[in-house]
This record gives structure tokens, C-alpha cells and sequence, in this order.
């Protein structure tokens, strides 16, 4: 039976703040041709209550030598993007956390959902959040036998902001 | 996807290019047909809030990840469902093989 050793780590997330994490995984060289070359994993987690706070505890099931993880809290219209690096039994949080604000998340009317397409890159890879539930919004996959491409559709709800990320190499920039 | 990056995050190494997408309005731009692509442009606003910022605790604990049985063994005894899989765990070991690669490399130098 194959098993090894995952880690977790806990975090306390303020009142009204929702947190997600994400593991950045590097591609291996042999899986290149298959996969961008930055791939994210949601890392699960089981959440308790401390008083008007939620302690939650993440999971890292294939932890490497050293692991960055992406951290974003999502407060009400607005979120903090933060990065760490996990290296043996120890977390490095970076000092310099990015708050972003968005224009309007909360919309008070029922709107249609509207269909958001376009033509994706596979190779670099773009995650959709919906910041009010923090759940990703997934794109579908078609071929356009008009055009002759894979193309990509999201559904998106209109009036309301979304948060999106890519990873990208620092050399690359 | 038609986005203009709003803010770069400085990672260790990595760049994490955040956007923060503007509402999509139920109104056609000049020229555009319905399912043509839309534009997406941020709004990329700063904002101060360091009280928004969640305490982290920087100590990791491990736990047994089983790939057959498809679950988590915490270090309390409580055995937690988890979706493992074979796939992610060869990469799992193909980066870690790759890491000490490099690490060797970068003592080498």
C-alpha cells in the first residue's frame, strides 16, 4: 500500500474574511509537453470555530522540498493576495501582501447569467474566482468546427466582478 | 483570454499576475456579435487593509496521505477522505527528484 507524508498548517481568518490557498506546482520536465508549465492546486481544508473566527487547517498531500503557496483572503469587495514558501516544518509568509479592491461584487437583482467566451491558452493557464462564494468558476472546452479551435466558455454573472490570476516565471516577465 | 493584468505579486521566484475583472455589462460593444468574444478590463484599485489579513501559524504538521484507500491519516487518529491521485503523486516525485537535481547543480556552482 502506498503512502507518505503529507503536511498541513492552520490559519485564522478575521471576521467576514474567507481565505483560499493554493499550492504553485512546477511542471517536471517529462510532463512538459502535457501541462503548462505552472499548474495550481486548491488545497482542501477543515475549518473550526474560535468565536467570531474561523481557525481553518490546510493540507498539502504532495508536498516537494519546498513548496510556494498562493493565499488569498476574500473580504467583502475586496481581496489580499499574499504568497509563502513551505520549506521542511516551517512557513515564510511574505511581508508585502497586494490588497485589491473591486469595483461591485454584491449586485441586489437576479441578473442573467451571461456567457463569457474566448479563445484559451493552454499553456498558460487563467483561474476565475468568484469572490463572493470563493468557489473557481471552471471553463468549458469545445471545438468551433467554424473556426477550426479549441475554445473556451465561463459563465459569468453581468454586473459583477470576478478575481483572476495566472502564474508566470519572474525571467519571463 | 482578453484581460489586461492590473497588479503583479512578487512570489519567491514566481510572479502571480492578479486581475481583478470589471463587471460585465448586458450590452454589445460597437462591431461585436452575440458570443464573440468579450473584453475584460480591470479595475485594478489598491486599497489599504491589513485587517483583512489572515494570522498565520508558520509551524507545519504532517499527516499519512494513503493513495489506496484515498485518504488522510491525522496525526489525532481521525482518518479524513481526500481525492488522491496516482497521477499527481508521479509528478509529486518528479518534482522532487527534479528540486534535488538543481539543488546539486546550485551547490555545484
Amino acid at each position: 500500500m502506498e503512502t507518505w507524508q503529507g503536511k498541513h498548517f492552520s490559519i485564522t481568518d478575521p471576521e467576514g474574511v474567507n481565505t483560499v490557498i493554493y499550492q504553485i506546482n512546477k511542471t517536471p520536465r517529462e510532463y512538459l509537453k502535457e501541462y503548462p508549465k505552472y499548474t495550481v492546486d486548491r488545497l482542501d481544508y477543515t475549518e473550526e470555530l474560535r468565536g467570531n473566527m474561523k481557525r481553518k487547517t490546510f493540507y498539502v498531500d504532495y508536498p516537494t522540498q519546498e513548496d510556494e503557496l498562493l493565499i488569498l483572503s476574500f473580504a467583502n469587495e475586496r481581496v489580499v493576495v499574499n504568497t509563502a514558501v513551505m520549506i521542511d516544518d516551517k512557513i515564510s509568509i511574505s511581508r508585502k501582501p497586494l490588497p485589491l479592491k473591486f469595483d461591485s461584487i454584491y449586485s441586489e437583482e437576479e441578473k442573467e447569467i451571461k456567457d463569457f467566451r474566448y479563445t484559451p491558452n493552454l499553456k498558460r493557464p487563467i483561474c476565475i474566482i468568484d469572490p463572493e462564494t470563493t468557489e473557481e468558476v471552471k471553463p468549458m472546452l469545445y471545438f468551433d468546427e467554424q473556426t477550426n479551435e479549441v475554445k473556451g466558455k465561463c459563465k459569468l454573472k453581468p454586473y459583477k466582478s470576478y478575481f483572476a490570476f495566472e502564474i508566470r516565471d519572474k525571467i519571463d516577465n | 483570454m482578453n484581460t489586461n493584468l492590473s497588479r503583479d505579486v512578487d512570489g519567491r521566484r514566481l510572479i502571480v499576475a492578479c486581475m481583478s475583472m470589471k463587471a460585465l455589462e448586458n450590452q454589445l460593444n460597437k462591431g461585436q456579435k452575440t458570443g464573440d468574444a468579450t473584453r475584460v478590463v480591470t479595475s485594478g484599485e489598491i486599497t489599504e487593509m491589513d485587517e483583512l489579513t489572515p494570522r498565520m501559524e508558520t509551524s507545519v504538521g504532517t499527516h499519512v496521505v494513503s493513495l489506496e484507500k484515498n485518504c488522510r491519516k491525522l496525526p489525532t487518529g481521525e482518518i479524513v477522505s481526500a481525492k488522491i491521485s496516482k497521477k499527481n503523486r508521479e509528478m509529486q516525485l518528479a518534482r522532487i527528484e527534479e528540486q534535488k537535481e538543481n539543488s546539486l547543480e546550485d551547490n555545484e556552482k
